[in-house]
């Protein structure tokens, strides 16, 4: 509106200025005023002639100004027309830019509206009426703070008054409208500041956007069930890993129960012996103070071998029980001598079987490590030899036991002359409570150990092939 | 009496020798193979063992293998007048299953668990009629 007025008034005065500096131009002629002075100082004829030829050269003069003013005037004319036109052409333009955007408020999808700085309504357009339920006519004067939740209205309010006020910048905000039923309706909303009018209104739009909101809380519902399913999986898994430890504790159990039976067998005949030439010991004093043999000399000689006995006797039980203790930090140890340590405790259980042990080969390799436990899985695989040849009824039995290092690993292997594994079993018998022994006799959880403390608490590997006459176990650590 | 000791551990070859010094004429043998020769030899010379105190783990030959040829060698002896030896096993591992085995299959007379008590292998020996 200023726009137009100020080109209302510019176009006439234009046109007025023109015509004045035509006339001020006409006055100022200079040939008019040289004329005058030039009058009193010359003759009659020459003064009437020189009046005939100056009142022509005034009547031409006049006819110019005319000419000129009516030449300005047209112009004026002509300028005051083009000016008129012009506005006439602005305000159709006007009037068809301001029909567009009618027009454009009024198809559009989006909710326009305009409030008063009392809150009133004073225009919304069809899409506005719909997102929430009313006629368009209903809603012009309507405050609306009646559009607005409960819960969104107090920053709602604060917005439309900062911006009323002049103190907010044009707002963008997500908050909950009330539809005419009652419902909530999701709405995007933009307000900023109009003074066009001459008042100050608040002009926006709002978009509905339940079914953005509704997608986006059923994406969220299915990410937290999601989640909810990963943390239950997670969990699960958690559950599995640790009954699958259990699993393992309970057969590390077992087997360390199970290698502790044949150790008991391997100690008690271990330990007869010794009890044995000790009651001897014993017997024979008693006999030889009945003969009177019993001299300083044979008593002394009695009483050392008695204690020798005794303390072969306690080493026993301290070997025993280091052999079994569970190692509570990894140490460094010697491949060899923990072969060679197991062997110690092995072949007692084979000699009464007639099965020759025999150990080659040599290893420098140090290992950090469970040594207790590594004798373990090493025992499970000698005592699955051990029955093979006794359940085998085999010849000439015998286990031989071959140390050698491989870069920085040191490898083991323990073979047999037992006829080896029956071929569909090879593949299982590292599988827990796997047993092809005589019921009762094994519990499946030997190789399975032995497998579980080599690749798993070593790092290491363990596998099993049949040579011509028995089967062949390698250890590699 | 004459009597084999069959035994690997010198000092229980040594106290069995004491106790039975006073009731028998003892020959040693430290393994089973070494039993069965001087057995067979002693059934050559017309001087059998009337006793043979058998250790069953021993190297080389263990007792069970050597009672069976000692028993095989008895069978071959052309003297069926003879009364077979008795022999008592002595073992360490006082499973009930190996005793049995030597006495079904190996023809063993009876056994003693180590440690031996000298009581009870006189005992047995008077339930045998060896002593009185």
């Amino acid at each position: 509106m200023i726009e137009k007025s100020r080109k209302r008034w510019r176009l006439p005065n234009l046109a007025t200025l023109l015509v004045l500096l035509t006339l001020v131009a006409a006055l100022a002629t200079p040939s008019r005023c040289s004329a005058a002075l030039a009058a009193d100082l010359e003759p009659t004829k020459a003064r009437q002639e020189r009046a005939l030829s100056e009142e022509y050269r005034e009547h031409q003069e006049t006819i110019w100004i005319i000419a000129c003013a009516l030449l300005l005037q047209s112009a004026a004319i002509t300028l005051l027309v083009k000016s008129a036109r012009r506005r006439r052409q602005a305000d159709q333009l006007l009037r068809e830019s301001e029909e567009r955007f009618r027009m454009l408020a009024e198809r559009s999808q989006t909710g326009i509206y305009v409030v008063d700085g009392d809150g009133a309504i004073r225009y919304v357009n069809r899409t506005f009426a719909e997102i929430f339920g009313y006629e368009r006519d209903e809603m012009i004067d309507m405050n609306f703070r009646v559009l607005i939740c409960q819960q969104d209205l107090p920053a709602v309010v604060d917005s439309f008054l900062g911006q009323i006020g002049g103190r907010l910048a044009p707002s963008h905000s997500e908050v909950l409208g009330l539809h005419r039923d009652g419902s909530p309706v999701d709405l995007e909303l933009f307000a900023t500041l109009n003074k066009s009018s001459g008042v100050p209104r608040v002009i926006g739009t709002v978009l509905d956007i339940s079914a953005r909101k509704r997608d986006e809380r059923h994406k969220e519902h299915q990410q937290q069930e999601l989640e909810r399913l990963n943390h239950t999986l997670e969990q699960r898994i958690a559950e599995e890993v640790e009954q699958s430890r259990e699993k393992d504790r309970l057969m590390m159990q077992q087997s360390r129960f199970a290698a502790m039976g044949e150790m008991i067998g391997n100690i008690a005949h271990q330990w007869r012996q010794p009890l044995n030439m000790l009651g001897m010991v014993i017997q024979q004093m008693q006999m030889e103070q009945e003969k009177g043999h019993l001299t300083d000399e044979v008593m002394e000689l009695r009483s050392a071998k008695g204690m020798e006995l005794l303390l072969c006797l306690s080493r026993t039980i301290d070997d025993f029980r280091n052999f079994f203790r569970p190692d509570i930090e990894p140490r460094p140890f010697s491949l060899a001598k923990a072969i060679a340590k197991t062997v110690e405790f092995f072949e007692p259980s084979c000699s009464c079987h007639g099965i020759k042990v025999t150990v080659e080969g040599s290893s420098s390799l140090m290992y950090t490590g469970h040594v207790n436990e590594f004798s373990q899985a090493m025992l499970n695989i000698l005592n699955n030899a051990r029955d093979a040849l006794v359940e085998g009824n085999v010849a000439h039995p015998c286990i031989l036991i071959v140390l050698h290092d491989e870069g920085a690993r040191g490898v083991v292997t323990v073979s047999d002359n037992g006829g080896g594994i029956a071929p569909g079993v090879i593949d299982k018998i590292f599988d827990p409570y796997f047993t092809t022994k005589e019921e009762g006799k094994g519990t499946g959880v030997g190789l399975y150990m032995a497998r579980t403390i080599v690749e798993r608490h070593m790092q290491g590997s363990i596998r099993a092939r049949n040579l011509p006459d028995g089967a062949e176990f390698t250890v590699i650590i | 009496m004459r009597c084999l000791i069959v035994e690997d551990n010198d000092m229980a070859r040594e106290g069995l020798k004491y106790f039975l010094a006073d009731h028998a004429e003892i020959e040693i043998a430290v393994n089973g193979r070494e039993a069965v020769t001087i057995f067979q030899r002693a059934l050559t010379e017309q001087k059998p063992f009337d006793l043979v105190l058998l250790d069953i783990i021993m190297p080389e030959m263990d007792g069970q293998q050597a009672l069976k040829l000692i028993r095989l060698a008895e069978q071959r002896d052309l003297a069926p007048e003879r009364k077979k030896a008795i022999i008592i096993m002595t073992t360490a591992l006082n499973a009930p299953e190996n005793m049995e085995e030597a006495l079904w299959e190996g023809d063993c007379t009876d056994y003693l668990v180590k440690p031996i008590v000298r009581a009870d292998l006189m005992a047995m020996l008077r339930r045998y009629g060896l002593t009185h």
